[in-house]
């Protein structure tokens, strides 16, 4: 991970290129934003990947743990989603649909969390039935 | 990294500036238009296609 100095500057670049474009045609400044946000993450998303394998093989000892990792994921990578989508439809200046892309994240994050926290609820009702009387 | 292609998007939207502009000191104002049109679409197909492989990528990392 050592590109962060590449990234750095390549992120400088992309700003300045976008406020210039922004007095000239505002419209592509939005898409010189967008394609800076794919290409600077489609650089990090290998070493990503290696991350989470070890994540993976960290937890797979324990029963269910995968499970657990992959909810992480999932959920890291809705909001990841959620956020890029929002503040580009807000750079645009469509705040109404920023606003409707991020109650959506939400949505989808508390679903994918749901069978987690049913699993949860679950086990603490077991544990207060056998243990309290 | 690929920084040509944020380069290539600012030279097409220089372009199409110039382009406009002169088009709609000539009076061809709907010509301008077009022009304007034409070159959001290009850089449009440009950026889906980057953006597709970066939702792809997702997908395969975060295991949508």
């Amino acid at each position: 991970m050592y590109d962060i100095i590449k990234i750095g500057i390549f992120g400088i670049i992309l700003a300045v290129l976008a406020v210039v474009m922004r007095q000239i045609k505002p419209e592509f400044a939005v898409l010189i934003s967008l394609a800076g946000v794919s290409i600077i993450f489609l650089s990090v998303i290998s070493s990503v990947n290696d991350l989470f394998a070890g994540m993976k093989s960290l937890l797979a000892n324990y029963s269910d743990g995968n499970i657990y990792v992959s909810t992480i994921l999932k959920v890291s990578g809705i909001s990841f989603v959620c956020s890029f989508a929002a503040e580009t439809c807000r750079d645009g200046g469509c705040a109404a649909v920023a606003t409707t892309v991020e109650t959506t994240g939400r949505i989808c994050v508390v679903s994918a969390v749901m069978p987690l926290a049913l699993t949860l609820t679950e086990t603490v009702i077991e544990i207060i039935n056998t243990n309290v009387f | 990294m690929d920084i040509d292609l944020i380069f290539k998007i600012a030279a097409v939207g220089v372009i199409v500036a110039v382009i406009n502009i002169l088009l709609s000191k000539s009076g061809r104002d709907e010509q301008a238009l077009m022009v304007t049109i034409a070159g959001l679409v290009i850089v449009l197909i440009v950026v889906v296609q980057e953006i597709g492989a970066l939702m792809d990528a997702l997908r395969a990392v975060f295991g949508f």
